[in-house]
């Protein structure tokens, strides 16, 4: 483990962008003490230009309210959403891919094709059908990333299970006796969780586009500041102040990038000790 | 040799009715076969989260029948009896199965009309703006993957790989505004929404120009998002291929640069493209959602939108339905498609 950490300090892009995502959920934690200013409180003159007023950075948005201190609680919602989505989706995936690939027969085909079901309704529809039986509430909007999207990590637990049940240190487990729940907990899981964690960070980019895009089409919870909301205020006056617009859009590319290069990173890092027999 | 397959009255792929066959037993063609005899249990267990989630929903169809229209306790209780919604669960359950199989997805108490009408009039759009993507998003994406596979590490490859780094964390309907920003508002190129110039009185093929351009944003959102995943997709196979035996084998030979690239770098790189292209029809209707809406095109994916907001889940539900059919039958096309391009049929089809 601490090859692979040191392979990925090596590469600069993904260290980058892991002290960038520090920094934003540092900023996102601290925020009423960082920046304290009300983000729902209505605080300056509306439509206030970017660079203007040190009292608003950024400016404000329609109602007057400070956008800096709209985009430091709109990561708030975004990552903690993001984040519990993409646990919750790992969660259930590795959850069932483990059941599938340990099962085997009967209940394996039946895991599977659920797993097929899932595939075959478009993610962002399933989402949408989620959030519209549950509401708009937070938890709501986690289930429901979480719903369309625990396939992968089934799928990989499974492939995973199957490609180690065949291997010795598994028939030794086997031959010595080991009680099968045993094998399952101290033998199978720990070796299929690496793949699965190079995974968490493609599960968590996904996550965070999704409650975006829910939050855009104005379906997560009104009440709170959130990125997507924001690019859909801003959209009202998108030809006159398309700041207001930008800024929530570029938070959520560099995340997502950011995201998207530790994943990078960390595959590197631990695929040649998966590679190693 | 496809359309046999799809005809075939015993799709189940064993080892007996593969004996009957005189077509080559291709990997990929075994499992069209099985996706075709897994299709139904598939459809069934889709339509069935759909059943539970319906029931889940507050209210139920005579309030969605009724919702419109008005109606006192004595109808509501009659029309409950008639469509058998008075029964037990696993009655409602079939009773609903045997709707779907007459066609009848439900009743949309948005529109005051049965589901699948609604659908079918705004399915087209959808199908026109999601196939214009993903032949955009192919073309660019295997075209600009194929440069930059060519030379990995190449400036021009930095470059490609870059800008699909960047285009893959993009949020779709935000690349959607910048681009409304860029084209519609700045340049005044194109029309930012809708399909088409209302009162504008168009006919015949000016009517079809028009739509056309209204289709170019919404087709470019979406197809340069997903034209980044096959670039970047070709070229980790194209690199990949590039360290194998029998491209360093070929290089030994001394066969040209170009031909070498193109026969054996791009050519097996190439299908897991042709996969993917077959999983990403299914996330193409979920961008279609987003993308519709940012743009007001009256498709199936703005339906969904609207669905949501308008609390009509049986719409909703249906929708979840006819995209889930839709993509079955796409992947079933994608894996035929594959058995063609691989060339180990090739192969096969010349030797007897």
């Amino acid at each position: 483990m601490s090859d692979a950490f040191a392979r990925f300090a090596r590469n600069p892009a993904a260290l980058l962008a892991a002290l960038l995502l520090a920094a934003l959920a540092l900023a996102a934690a601290l925020a009423p003490r960082l920046w304290p200013i009300d983000p729902e409180a209505v605080d300056g003159p509306p439509l206030l230009h970017p660079f203007t007023d040190p009292a608003h950075p950024l400016g404000t948005d329609r109602l007057g309210r400070d956008l800096l201190a709209r985009l430091l609680f709109g990561a708030r919602i975004s990552l903690v959403v993001a984040l519990a989505a993409a646990f919750a989706s790992l969660l259930i995936g590795s959850a069932v891919g483990l059941a599938a690939g340990l099962a085997g027969g009967r209940i394996d085909d039946l895991l599977m094709r659920i797993t097929d079901a899932f595939q075959t309704v478009p993610g962002f529809l399933l989402a949408l059908a989620f959030v519209s039986v549950l509401g708009p509430e937070a938890e709501s909007v986690v289930l429901a990333i979480a719903a369309s999207s625990w396939t992968g990590p089934a799928r990989i637990v499974r492939a995973e299970i199957l490609s180690l049940a065949r291997r010795d240190f598994v028939l030794a487990a086997v031959a010595v006796g080991l009680p099968r729940v045993e094998i399952a907990w101290r033998v199978l899981l720990p070796n299929a969780l690496p793949p699965v964690l190079a995974y968490a960070c493609a599960s968590i980019a996904s996550a965070v586009l999704i409650e975006s895009a829910l939050s855009f089409l104005g379906l997560a919870d009104p009440n709170r500041a959130s990125w997507g909301a924001m690019i859909a205020e801003g959209r009202a006056v998108l030809v006159r102040e398309p700041w207001l617009s930008i800024w929530p859009g570029l938070a959520l590319l560099v995340t997502v990038l950011a995201v998207n290069l530790v994943g990078e990173g960390l595959d590197d890092a631990l695929a040649p000790r998966r590679a190693r027999p | 040799m496809a359309r046999g397959l799809i005809g075939s009255p015993e799709p189940v792929a064993t080892s007996g009715a593969e004996a009957n066959t005189p077509l080559p037993r291709h990997p990929a063609l075994l499992l069209a076969r099985r996706r075709l005899a897994q299709a139904p249990i598939v459809l069934l267990i889709v339509i069935t989260g759909a059943f539970l989630l319906l029931e889940a929903a507050p209210g139920d169809a005579v309030d969605a029948y009724l919702a419109g229209l008005g109606g006192d306790a004595g109808l509501v209780a009659e029309l409950r009896r008639r469509w058998g919604l008075d029964r037990s669960g696993p009655t409602r359950f079939l009773l609903y199965l045997a709707g779907l199989a007459t066609g009848d997805l439900g009743w949309s108490v948005s529109f005051g009309r049965p589901v699948l009408a609604v659908i079918v009039e705004r399915l087209p759009i959808t199908l026109v703006l999601a196939g214009a993507a993903t032949l955009l998003a192919f073309a660019l994406g295997t075209g600009l993957g194929l440069l930059a596979g060519a030379r990995p590490g190449g400036p021009l490859d930095r470059l490609l790989s870059a800008t699909a780094l960047l285009l893959n964390a993009v949020p779709t309907f935000w690349l959607g505004l910048l681009l409304v920003l860029v084209f519609a508002v700045r340049l005044r190129w194109l029309p930012s929404a809708g399909i088409e110039t209302i009162g504008a009185g168009h006919t015949g093929l000016a009517r079809l120009l028009d739509i056309a351009r209204h289709l170019v944003l919404p087709t470019l959102t979406l197809g340069l998002v997903y034209a980044a995943l096959y670039l970047r997709l070709l070229r980790a196979g194209m690199v990949e291929a590039w360290r194998s035996d029998y491209v360093r084998a070929a290089r030994a030979k001394g066969i040209p640069r170009r031909r070498l690239v193109l026969r054996h770098v791009a050519r097996n790189a190439l299908l897991p493209v042709v996969t993917m292209l077959g999983l990403q029809s299914a996330t193409l209707v979920g961008g279609s959602v987003v993308v519709e809406s940012v743009f007001a095109v009256p498709g199936l994916g703005r339906l969904a939108a609207e669905a949501v907001t308008q609390r009509d889940v049986p719409l909703l539900l249906g929708i979840v339905i006819v995209s889930a059919v839709l993509v079955v039958l796409v992947n079933l096309v994608i894996d035929l498609l594959y058995a063609r391009l691989d060339p180990r049929v090739e192969l096969a089809a010349r030797t007897p």
